[in-house]
């Protein structure tokens, strides 16, 4: 019988590959009797669904009121200036 | 998805930003780029690597990587996508670096923190409550937010394991090559681990607080 512990490694590994038969069946049959993990698999996928929506949707999360320093944008065209005269 | 005051699509700030007309000379001078580009370049590396400066330094190597190689810009993307383009080698290469000379102090930390949430036995020693998607608009962009911070708050190797894999999605094998984990297994689990730690995090600052 798979651990809570196994069980969240295969539910986090089934997000990047198939899983194995004997893998899928220890983890449905483990997840029959365990309320956590059923929630924990849930827990997962919808994080896992709300990122794959976003990038497909091309979405930028930070918002734009985010910016570079001026000390910064300065500090880069110095270098865009010495480059061009190079 | 809907489209929120926060989350911006990028296809709408390329009709903002490049009319279709502009002729490409006038364009590839590298000062008139950070201009235009140079404050969403920013958003984009500030998002993945956490750190204002270091996210300044790749904008700059971007547009001046961009300035060398101007002449081989097609023309078939707009030069946003381009410079984006380059901008994501450049965050690759970084964590390249940055792995290579961190690896070992992170691994421990990385290690001792998911553990905890297991007993001997691989019992839960944490409550896992039920999450209800964050729907409305100021809640989803609220929810970006937290899930930002709490990746902030990772280990630096899971953050760039986050950044590769969930937020932008590279195959596994890439990954692996990236950030030098030796076999496709080690990947899973530390991938397991990170997700918890962000499971975690995101519980307590997040679904917890406005689920109740």
């Amino acid at each position: 019988m798979l651990s809570c512990k196994d069980v969240s490694q295969l539910a986090s590994k089934s997000l990047d590959t198939r899983l194995t038969w004997r893998e899928r069946i220890g983890m449905r049959l483990h997840l029959l009797l365990c309320k956590l993990c059923r929630r924990y698999v849930r827990n997962l996928h919808l994080l896992h669904g709300m990122l794959a929506e976003a990038r497909q949707a091309d979405l930028e999360p930070l918002p734009f009121a985010v910016k570079m320093s001026d000390e910064g944008r300065q500090r880069i065209r110095r270098a865009l200036d010495d480059t061009k005269r190079s | 998805m809907q489209t929120t005051p926060f989350c911006f699509s990028m296809k709408t700030m390329k009709q903002r930003e490049t009319p279709d007309t502009l002729p490409f000379a006038a364009a590839s001078d590298p000062a008139e780029w950070l201009d235009r580009y140079g404050d969403a370049l920013y958003r984009y590396a500030r998002l993945r690597v956490h750190d204002d400066y270091l996210a300044e330094d790749l904008v700059q190597e971007t547009l001046l990587a961009a300035y060398k190689t101007r002449e081989r810009f097609a023309g078939n993307a707009t030069e946003k996508t381009w410079l984006i383009g380059i901008l994501k080698h450049k965050i690759v290469d970084h964590f390249r670096r940055a792995c290579r000379e961190t690896t070992q102090e992170i691994n421990d930390g990385v290690y001792a923190s998911a553990d905890v949430c297991f007993d001997e036995q691989g019992h839960w020693t944490i409550d896992i409550a039920d999450w209800s998607r964050p729907d409305q608009a100021l809640e989803q962009a609220q929810f970006w937010d937290v899930l930002s911070d709490c990746v902030e708050r990772l280990p630096p190797r899971q953050a760039r394991l986050f950044v590769l894999r969930d937020l932008d999605g590279l195959p596994s094998d890439e990954i692996c090559q990236v950030l030098d984990i030796s076999t496709t297994n080690n990947l899973w689990v530390m991938l397991s681990r990170m997700r918890l730690q962000l499971r975690n995090c995101l519980d307590m600052n997040w679904f917890h607080k406005g689920g109740s």
